[in-house]
Formats: C-alpha cells, sequence, structure tokens
C-alpha cells in the first residue's frame, strides 16, 4: 500500500475492488441463468450492451430510466446514513406524482411554465416528504417498524391514486388515468424524438445537494450521527427521535419530487403502472452505492443500462428482463458477503504472519 | 494428586498486543474455597473464562480431577463438572426460573416442569435459598438472580464453582447469605473459586488465596498466614501508586451543581437514587466512590438530562437544569466523559475532527448558519492531537482505530475544549494503561485549576485518593458518607462503600 | 346491504376468510421460529415468492400434490439457507440481505416462469388433484362451524396440526428452550452450552420451510396459478402478525384469522357491490396491518437480541 495514501482513499480503493469482484460474481451466476435457457451467454451480453450503449435511443432511454432512480436513491441513502430503512419510495413516488399533476391540471394554461414546474415541485416534495414523514413519525410515536410501515403506505398509496384515476381525476375516454399536461408544462427533452428530458438536471442537482448535506452542513452531521450511533447521538444532545421524522420526511421528500419529474418529463399524466417498483430498485441502488450520493448516480445509470439493455435482449433473444432483478440483487448481496470473508481470510494470514514472525 | 480438583498448569492468553495471562498456575483443593486477588484487569476473569471454556487459552494445561483436559467449549466444562456464575449473570430475564436452570441439560426433548421445579424445590430447600421456580428474573432482586445461578450449578451437579466478582451487586445483608450458601456447599464437598478484589471478603471466606497482578501469578498463600495488609501488598505488587501532583484546591464557594433531594428511577433497586443532595464548588475535584450499581450511573444520567428526574431539583450555576433536554445542559457548560466510551462517547466510523465537534455543533468557531468548516476543525484537531499526545497511525483514521487512551483523550480533550464550569467524568480511566492514565489525571487537574467543578465517579480507589478534593460515598443509591480531604482513607471509603455509617461525620 | 347481512353470507365468508389466512398464517408461524432465535427474517417475502413458483412448476408438470409441497418447502429452505448463511456466518446485517434477497426472489421467479410459460396472457393453471376443499365427514355437517372450519383444503387441516405443534415445541420442549434463549440473550445462552449460530441456522430451516409452504398455498390452492410478485408484500404482513401475535403462535392463528377475514371481506363486498371505491376495500388489508401495528408496537416486547448478530469468541 502507498504510503501517502490517505484511508478514505484506500476505502475508495477496496470498495472499488469488492464491487468489481461482485459484479463479475454477479454476471457469472447469471450467465448459468442465460446458458439454462440454450442461450449463448455472449451473444446475450452483446446485445444487452448493443441495446443500451450504443444506440442513442437506447442512451436517451438510459437517461430517462436513471433520472428517478437518482432522485429517489439518494434520498434512499440519506435515510439509510440516519440509520432508517425507507422501502416507501413506491408510495412517496405515487403521492408525489399526484399532488403535483394537479398543479399542472388545475393552473391555467397561459400560466409561465417556469412558475408550474416551481411550484409543482414544491407540491411534490412536500407531499412526499408527508408520506415518508409518517412512517418516521410513527417510529417515534409508537415504536413501529418503519419498514413495515412504509411498505404498506405503499399500498395505501397505490390504491389512493388508483382511486383518483379511476374516479375524481380520470380523464374522459374510460381509460383509468388523468388528463395530459399542456404541451407548454412539459418538461422539455434534452434528446429530441426520445424521453430523455430535463429532469436529468434536477436528479443531478438532488445528488448534489444530499452529497454537500453530508459533507459540509450541521444537518448532515447529525443525521449521520443518528444512524451511525443512537447513544452517542442522545449524548451529543440531537433529539433522536425528531430526527426520525426528519430524516424519513427528507428521504420521502425525495421520493415525492421524483413523481412530479416522471410525470412532467415522461408521462405528461398520471396512469396506473406509472412505477415499476422505483423504490425498491433505488434502495439497492443506495446500497450498491455504498450511500455515497454520487455513487447513487453512477449506480442508477448502471442499472438503467442494464435494464434497457436486457429489454433488447428480451427482444433478440427471448431472455426474460427479470434478469436484471437477479443480476442487480446478486452484486449487492456478494458485496454484503465479500467483507467479512476478505476479513476472515486475512485474519488467518495476519494470524499466520503473528505466529512466524514469534517463531 | 486427588486432593486437587483442579490443576492449572502455565496458562498463557495473548489478546493482540496484550498479555492478560502469562504463565499462571493455580491449583484447587476439593472442598476449599480459594480465593483469586486482583486488582480489576489483573486477568483474573480472563483465566475463569479458560477454565470455562469461553477463551481459548494460548498455552497452558487444565488437568481436573488429575486428568488432562481440553475445555473448548462451556457444554465441555459444564459436563467435566465445572460452574460458573458470571459477574454480569448470565440469565434470561424473559424465562422463568426453571426455564433459566434447566435450559441447555441433555437427555430430555420435552421439558418435565414439574420434575424440574421439583428437584429445583429441593435443591433450594437443602441451601437455605429462596428461590420460586415460577418467578420471572427479571422481577428478581439481584441477590435472588445470583441464588438462580448457583442453583444453575447445582442442578447440573458441578462440584467445582466459580463466581466471579459475586459481591460486587450485592447488600451486605444479601452477602451474608452468599457467605452463608459457599459454607454449606464446601461441607458438602463442593470446591468454589471466589474471584475478588475486594481483601475483607477474601480475608473472610477464602481458606487459600491466590494473587494475580497484571496477568501474572504473585503467589498462592493460606489465608490464615495473612493480614489484609500482607495481601494489599501482594495484590498491588511494588511497581505502582502512582503519585500527582496537586496543589490543594482553592476552596471557592461558588457553587457549579447544586443537587436538592434528588430521587430517580435506577436500573435496579439498588442504582435508584432516593433523596440524594450534593454540591459541587468551582476548582474542586469532588470524588464520587462506592461499587458500581449503587446509583453513580444514574446520578451522572440526571446531571446530564439523560436520565429524567423523579423528584428534587438540579441546579448548575443556579439555574434550575432539572430534566431539562442534554442539549440545554450543554449549553449551560457542563461537559461530560461518559462511561462507555465507545458506543456513547464517540461515534467509531468518524474522524478526530468529526468526534471533536460531536457536542460543539452550534459553536460558532466551527459552524455558521448549519454549514461546517472542516478547515477551523482541523486546526484544532492538530492542536489537540500534539497537546494531548494522541498517538495514530494515519491522521484522518476513524476513531474506531484507536487504542483506549487515545480514544479517551480526543474525548476529554473534547470536552476540556469546551470549557466547562461542570466538568463529569465517569470511570475515565477504566481500562487504560499507566501512561494515559497520568495524563488523564494531569489533565482532570488543570481543569480544576482553571476553575471548573470536576465529579469524578470511580471504582478505582487510588484514584479517588489521589485526585479527590472531597469524597463522597455512594450505598444503594444514597450518600453513605462524606469525607473532607484530610479523612480520605482507604479504610474510610471502604467501610462508607458497605453502606456503614463512620461514627459523627455521616450525613444524609 | 340486505345481501350482506344473511347467514350465509357470514358463513361463506369467514370460510373464505380461513381460506386466506392460510399463507401468511404459515409464513407467519415460520417467523416465529426465526425471530425467536434472534434473527429478523425480512426474506419472509422471498422465501414465500419461492415456494410459490417452483411448487407451480412442478405441479404443472408433474401433477403430484406430495411432490409440489416438498418442492415448495425445499425451495423456500434454500432461500433462507442463503440469507443464514449471509446473516449468521458471514454477518451481514440481517434486514440488508432480506431486501436484497426480496429482489432476488422476485427476478428469480419471474425469469423462469417466463422460461417455462412465455408471455401469457391467460396464466395457465395448475389444476392439482387435492387443491379443492376436502370435507371431514359429519364434523363438517355441523351447521355454520362446519362449513367454516372442516370443509377446507387439507393443507389447512395441517397448517393448524403444524400451529399447535410448534406452540409445543416453542414453550414446552428443551430445543424451543434453546431457541429463545438464543434470541434473548445468547450470550448467555453459549455459556448453558447452547450452540447459538447452529440454533438460529435450524431455526431459518424451519422458517424458509413453513415460508415455503405458505407460497405453495397461495399459488396451487388459494389462485391456482402463478404470476409475478405473487405475494404482493402477504410476508411483510406477516411480519406485522408476528409483532402483533406477540410471538406466539396460537395468537398468530389468531391474529392471521382476523387478517383473513379482512381480506375475505373486502372481495365479497367488492363482489356484492358496496358503493365504496373498490380501491378502499383494496387498501383495507395493509391499513389493518397499519393499525396493527399501532396498536402492538409499543408494547411489544420483541425477543431481546432480535436482529443482533453474534460471534463467539474466537480470539
Amino acid at each position: 500500500m502507498a504510503k501517502n495514501s490517505s484511508p478514505a482513499r484506500r476505502a475508495l480503493g477496496q470498495n472499488a475492488l469488492v464491487l468489481a469482484v461482485s459484479i463479475v460474481a454477479a454476471f457469472l451466476v447469471s450467465m448459468i441463468f442465460i446458458l439454462a435457457l440454450g442461450v449463448s451467454p455472449v451473444d446475450a451480453f452483446v446485445s444487452m450492451f448493443r441495446g443500451a450503449l450504443t444506440r442513442k435511443y437506447g442512451l436517451a432511454e438510459v437517461l430517462a430510466k436513471a433520472t428517478p432512480l437518482i432522485i429517489i436513491g439518494v434520498g434512499v441513502a440519506l435515510a439509510t446514513r440516519g440509520g432508517m430503512s425507507n422501502l416507501g419510495g413506491d408510495g412517496q413516488f405515487y403521492i408525489g406524482a399526484i399532488c403535483s399533476i394537479c398543479v399542472g391540471l388545475f393552473l391555467p394554461p397561459s400560466t409561465p411554465a417556469l412558475v408550474v414546474w416551481v411550484l409543482a415541485l414544491i407540491v411534490g416534495i412536500l407531499s412526499g416528504g408527508f408520506w415518508g414523514g409518517l412512517s418516521g413519525w410513527l417510529k417515534a410515536k409508537f415504536n413501529t417498524s418503519e419498514v413495515i410501515i412504509t411498505i404498506m403506505l405503499n399500498y395505501v398509496a397505490l390504491y389512493l391514486m388508483g382511486w383518483l384515476v379511476h374516479g375524481p381525476l380520470q380523464a374522459p375516454g374510460g381509460i383509468p388515468q388523468t388528463q395530459a399536461l399542456e404541451k407548454s408544462f412539459q418538461l422539455p427533452k434534452i434528446i429530441s424524438g426520445t424521453r430523455a428530458h430535463a429532469g436529468i438536471f434536477i436528479a443531478l442537482a438532488s445528488a448534489l445537494l444530499v452529497w454537500w448535506i453530508f459533507k459540509k452542513t450541521t444537518l448532515g452531521y447529525r443525521i449521520q450521527t443518528v444512524g451511525e450511533s443512537p447513544d452517542a447521538a442522545v449524548y451529543a444532545g440531537i433529539k433522536t427521535n425528531r430526527y426520525m421524522s426528519l430524516i424519513m420526511a427528507l428521504s420521502g421528500a425525495f421520493a415525492g419530487m421524483a413523481g412530479m419529474v416522471e410525470v412532467y418529463g415522461v408521462h405528461y399524466r398520471v396512469l396506473e403502472g406509472i412505477s415499476s417498483s422505483f423504490g425498491f430498485t433505488a434502495m439497492l441502488i443506495a446500497l450498491l452505492a455504498k450511500l455515497n450520493p454520487l455513487a447513487v448516480v453512477i449506480g442508477s445509470l448502471f442499472i438503467s443500462a442494464l435494464t434497457v439493455g436486457a429489454n433488447s435482449m428480451q427482444i433478440d433473444m427471448s431472455v426474460p428482463t427479470s434478469i436484471v432483478n437477479v443480476v442487480q440483487s446478486l452484486i449487492i448481496f456478494f458485496m454484503l458477503i465479500t467483507p467479512a470473508i476478505k476479513s476472515d481470510l486475512l485474519s488467518s494470514i495476519s494470524k499466520k504472519r503473528h505466529k512466524k514472525e514469534v517463531a | 494428586m486427588s486432593k486437587h480438583i483442579l490443576r492449572m498448569d502455565q496458562i498463557t492468553k495473548v489478546f493482540g498486543k496484550m498479555t492478560a495471562n502469562d504463565h499462571v498456575d493455580l491449583t484447587v483443593r476439593k472442598g476449599e474455597i480459594l480465593a483469586l486477588l486482583g486488582e480489576n484487569g489483573a486477568g483474573k476473569s480472563t483465566l475463569m473464562n479458560i477454565l470455562y471454556g469461553l477463551y481459548k487459552p494460548t498455552s497452558g494445561q487444565i488437568y481436573f480431577n488429575g486428568e488432562p483436559v481440553s475445555i473448548n467449549s462451556p457444554l465441555k466444562a459444564i459436563e467435566l463438572g465445572i460452574g460458573m456464575v458470571h459477574q454480569h449473570f448470565m440469565l434470561i430475564p424473559a424465562f422463568k426460573v426453571w426455564e433459566n436452570v434447566v435450559l441447555g441439560l441433555g437427555g430430555r426433548v420435552i421439558l418435565d416442569e414439574a420434575a424440574a421445579k421439583e428437584k429445583i424445590r429441593a435443591l433450594a430447600s437443602e441451601y437455605q435459598l429462596e428461590v420460586d421456580p415460577d418467578a420471572r428474573i427479571s422481577n428478581l432482586p439481584v441477590g435472588l438472580q445470583q441464588q438462580v445461578e448457583i442453583l444453575k450449578v447445582l442442578y447440573r451437579g458441578s462440584r467445582l464453582l466459580i463466581l466471579d466478582e459475586p459481591t460486587g451487586v450485592l447488600t451486605p445483608s444479601e452477602k451474608v447469605k452468599l457467605f452463608q450458601t459457599l459454607r454449606e456447599l464446601t461441607k458438602d464437598g463442593f470446591s468454589v473459586i471466589f474471584i475478588s478484589h475486594k481483601l475483607d471478603e477474601v480475608m473472610e471466606i477464602s481458606d487459600r488465596v491466590t494473587v494475580l497482578c497484571r496477568g501474572k501469578k504473585i503467589g498462592t498463600v493460606d489465608t490464615k498466614d495473612m493480614t489484609k495488609e500482607k495481601l494489599a501488598r501482594l495484590m498491588v505488587g511494588r511497581d505502582v501508586v502512582f503519585t500527582v501532583e496537586k496543589t490543594a484546591s482553592k476552596g471557592s464557594q461558588d457553587k457549579v451543581l447544586e443537587i436538592q433531594d434528588l430521587s430517580v428511577k435506577g436500573r435496579r433497586l439498588a442504582s435508584t437514587i432516593k433523596h440524594l443532595n450534593l454540591t459541587i464548588h468551582a476548582g474542586e475535584i469532588l470524588g464520587v466512590s462506592g461499587v458500581d450499581g449503587n446509583g453513580q450511573s444514574e446520578l451522572v444520567e440526571a446531571i446530564t438530562g439523560l436520565r429524567p428526574v423523579e423528584s428534587g431539583k438540579v441546579l448548575i450555576d443556579g439555574k434550575d437544569m432539572t430534566n431539562r433536554s442534554p442539549a440545554e445542559i450543554i449549553k449551560a457548560k457542563t461537559a461530560l466523559v461518559p462511561e462507555d466510551r465507545k458506543k456513547v462517547g464517540s461515534v467509531k466510523s468518524y474522524n478526530i475532527e468529526k468526534n471533536l465537534i460531536l457536542r460543539d455543533l452550534t459553536n460558532p468557531a466551527y459552524c455558521k448558519h448549519g454549514i461546517l468548516n472542516y478547515k477551523a476543525l482541523e486546526k484544532t484537531a492538530d492542536e489537540i492531537i500534539q497537546e494531548y499526545d494522541i498517538r495514530l497511525s494515519e491522521r484522518q483514521s476513524p476513531v474506531g482505530a484507536l487504542s483506549g487512551g487515545n480514544l479517551q483523550k480526543v474525548i476529554l480533550a473534547r470536552e476540556i475544549k469546551s470549557q466547562p464550569r461542570l466538568l463529569v467524568a465517569m470511570h475515565p480511566t477504566r481500562g487504560l494503561d499507566v501512561g494515559a492514565i497520568e495524563f488523564i489525571h494531569k489533565k482532570l487537574i488543570e481543569a480544576r485549576d482553571a476553575g471548573a467543578a470536576v465529579l469524578l465517579v470511580s471504582a478505582e480507589l487510588e484514584e479517588i485518593l489521589s485526585l479527590s478534593d472531597r469524597v463522597v460515598v455512594m450505598s444503594g443509591g444514597r450518600i453513605s458518607g462524606e469525607l473532607g480531604e484530610k479523612d480520605i482513607t482507604m479504610e474510610k471509603i471502604g467501610l462508607l462503600m458497605g453502606g456503614e455509617k463512620l461514627g459523627g461525620s455521616a450525613n444524609g | 346491504m340486505s345481501a350482506v347481512l344473511t347467514p350465509v353470507f357470514f358463513v361463506t365468508l369467514l370460510a373464505a376468510g380461513v381460506r386466506m389466512s392460510m399463507p401468511i398464517l404459515l409464513a407467519a408461524t415460520g417467523e416465529i421460529f426465526a425471530e425467536r432465535a434472534g434473527v429478523l427474517n425480512i426474506n419472509l417475502e422471498g422465501q414465500m415468492l419461492m415456494g410459490a413458483m417452483v411448487s407451480f412448476l412442478v405441479g404443472y408438470f408433474t401433477h403430484n400434490m406430495f411432490l409440489s409441497l416438498m418442492a415448495g418447502m425445499i425451495s423456500g429452505v434454500l432461500m433462507a439457507l442463503l440469507m443464514a448463511v449471509a446473516c449468521i456466518t458471514w454477518h451481514a446485517q440481517q434486514v440488508v440481505v432480506g431486501i436484497t434477497l426480496n429482489m432476488f426472489a422476485l427476478g428469480f421467479t419471474s425469469f423462469w416462469y417466463r422460461v417455462a410459460f412465455g408471455v401469457t396472457t391467460s396464466p395457465p393453471k395448475a389444476d392439482l388433484p387435492g387443491s379443492g376443499e376436502q370435507a371431514i365427514p359429519l364434523l363438517s355437517k355441523i351447521p355454520f362451524l362446519g362449513e367454516i372450519l372442516f370443509n377446507q383444503n387439507f393443507l389447512f387441516y395441517i397448517s393448524v396440526v403444524l400451529v399447535i405443534v410448534a406452540n409445543f415445541v416453542i414453550f414446552r420442549t428443551q430445543f424451543g428452550l434453546k431457541l429463545r434463549a438464543s434470541g434473548e440473550y445468547p450470550k448467555a445462552a453459549e455459556t448453558m452450552g447452547v450452540n447459538v449460530q447452529r440454533m438460529r441456522y435450524v431455526s431459518m430451516i424451519i422458517c424458509g420451510a413453513l415460508a415455503g409452504l405458505g407460497g405453495t398455498f397461495l399459488s396451487l390452492i388459494s389462485l391456482n396459478r402463478f404470476v409475478d410478485n405473487i405475494t404482493a408484500s402477504r410476508g411483510f404482513i406477516a411480519l406485522a402478525i408476528v409483532i402483533f401475535g406477540k410471538w406466539n403462535p396460537l395468537l398468530v392463528l389468531a391474529a392471521s384469522l382476523l387478517f383473513g377475514t379482512t381480506d375475505a371481506l373486502q372481495l365479497r363486498l367488492q363482489a356484492v357491490g358496496v358503493e365504496l371505491p373498490s380501491q378502499f376495500l383494496l387498501m383495507l388489508p395493509y391499513v389493518l396491518t397499519i393499525l396493527m401495528m399501532i396498536i402492538t408496537a409499543k408494547r411489544s416486547e420483541s425477543p431481546a437480541a432480535l436482529a443482533q448478530d453474534y460471534q463467539r469468541e474466537s480470539i
């Protein structure tokens, strides 16, 4: 090990190594899956790579898919750093989507787009924050597990949205969806003819914001302290109960914001099936990124590329897209266990070395 | 050979760089009580954990009933007939007595509750134990819990009973009861290893004494040939008794902490604080001595806002701070060096800088408008590393990588840097090496001389003796006595620890 | 509303409620073992999902109920073992591993189901012999109760027996005592000669088998088909029910029945056509779970060492 390398840099190097090993291991396992189908894994991966990264459409689709994942992911990372597991990304996303579209639907078409976007964003943030904060508050007040509550609230939000698009907010025509947003209210495309939209900048800004919060602010410091050591947090004078609500509210706010961005950037309306378990995927991405907000961006792009690639792999080779879930969960699974395996190996090596030195 | 039930031969145990046991020999005869005497950290518990199969010795051999044995698990120890009553009871609070007793017994798949209870009752009446097999452990007082532990051992037909610091948590009358039981047991041929650092008890109960000091065996002697003084000399060895340079306190009348008629619900009955009064002045160190678990933790937690006060008042600098939040109490310039330096006093994944602001997040020198100034912090950290001689392999390492002494220096530095009016230090040198202890003592006196009122809680008599300007002794959640600077002696403190009153000078 | 308040409505409601409670009951009973030993098995959902998919495949292709049940249980066990290795042997965080493996199970089941059947608009049915109701002679003729309790699938009868056995094992056997000790105070258990890690492994195997069986009930008996994410967070509801039922199989049985009946009620009410948007009825089970948690969580006394890693002194 180089003498002048700081612990932080070394940790980064080790993480990268663990990540690389995990990715390779996960792909090896999924190769077995693909082989079992009678498909050549090489062909499959080539099709995957080509589908995601060699065409304008594919690249744009990667950006579009990554946008909500980044936003929800940095929120999940924030919560996890604060010691809370937010599995309610989907619910918070739905609530944010449904509340924010109302801004666009009910403001007169002549309203300047910027005003609509800012208002919708604020509404998305507040409503998602409320939905997320609820589970934090319940935990502080009643000691309920936020894991279970956030998942239950996902369903409540899902059906709430379902009711709204089947009923009060349903557009004429019988399809369960709301009316479309005015053209002028839609977020601009960054690559014309594709689904990649300006929401990606909001996503990047979110990641930078969360990174900055943890890097520079006392808020981030407090959140992190609550997560690292609740006892030390109490000793430090932090009101941990209040922070539980706050952390979940902040985390939910990002998911709510993602709901706004997805509606104004991709669908222009709210409809059932608007999120394909973004919340869980974002959770995995946050873990993949070791809770580093900037790494969440890379992780989201990576997972989106896998997803887009898997789509073309399904078309070309009839390999089901659900292979993506297998791959990403295996990567994280291997990431979780390699440090333990490695430290076991290291300690047995160092013991041997110690014995030699003694002898 | 057969008169020895146990022989431990040249036992060595190395933890990392520390040698906890260094070629220790120990023998126990049938039907005797052998005391294993030594200060905190002398290696007594390690040796016994090896005997009970919880630790693997680095080298050495154990003979049981003359046979060489290898004890690689508690199960093996139990099978051989060795039973242990740990210092922290190994009882499951949610279980009933009988469930705790039969836990882990082989043979029966289905529990025979009636038979188990029957046998427990029989054993209990044989040794005059007052254990109800149906009681839940969490509802039992400590003394009875200990009886359950002894029952567990008897139930398994063990012949050798290890008791690790059994009296530390007992009231005087519970202690009398325990000693009675132990004498009964030896009459029936049981052997007992009695681990203690208390001379009186060792003199009272044991037949022979083996003395350990810093992991080494000093010797084994017959108790009847010994006096307390002789034992003390053996136990302490010769190369200790650190003296601290200390001038007399200036004797200010400025009351920094005033506790009036304080009552606090404790973790257990003995540590529940009942109507306690206490005053500390600026520029003095008040030592709080006593057996662990007599309300010291609760007192500190009540002062610093970590535990609710039931009644009474806590005044800091004349202001009523009763039941205020920890944050408000920090603002009132109260510093705390907590008991648990790893879990409470620091965040192990943070580097030194980040640990330095743990309780100082509102300090404008380091943060403005919620934004942290790590540059300024880094400078302070550099200074502190210099001043406190904190040894670290890498500047940015998380403090989890620091040794106990260095970590404690970081914590102490943080608390002293905040220029406290009141500095509460709880077992500040527990488990540290001599160099760190000396340094921390020096810093505590410096803080006093800078005008802080220091509340020092310690179970180490030496520490209390060498640092305190005044001493109070806690017992059963009360102050059993107070000693002025000229009255502080080991004997007096020892008496007060047992809850006894000194003629005349006691107050309540 | 007149169609609602008839005896027939109640009998069919309760009979359906009993049926619907089964998958959750089985999974929750398994979870009691895991949690009592100190493992917070968030992967319950994944274990159910595996059981549901694998048993369906085996059932569809072999038409053998026994083989399908075994396959469902074994796949649940394998999933549980993956979690056990990661958390018990490699000391990874239980919650994080559980979440990750849930995603794995979702992908795995969906993948192989698609491989087996392709993309279909009408999911194939297994139609296994024995997947219907088996009335118990005489008992099923008891008015009301007979229809509700003694005209059910055979797996229901087995499940009830399993719950009673579980209760006995946990509270009246040495094994149960060791199991509970491992989840309350592992170090104390170790000093009494209990191999805590082994107890935790065994508890995870039991849990995986029961969760797999719960999933099997869902796919082969309740729905007679498999769809992606067929469990729809029933594994998490089972987690809540374990808390609500205070880690006690009999109370968990009662809680599952309450829950199943609520689920059946919302379906009945939809069928009858109540003047309430169906979404609010669909929401009911999840809202009920939240309420259950609010009522019980504060006073609940979970195993003291739940979700805590245990490492034996190794130096």
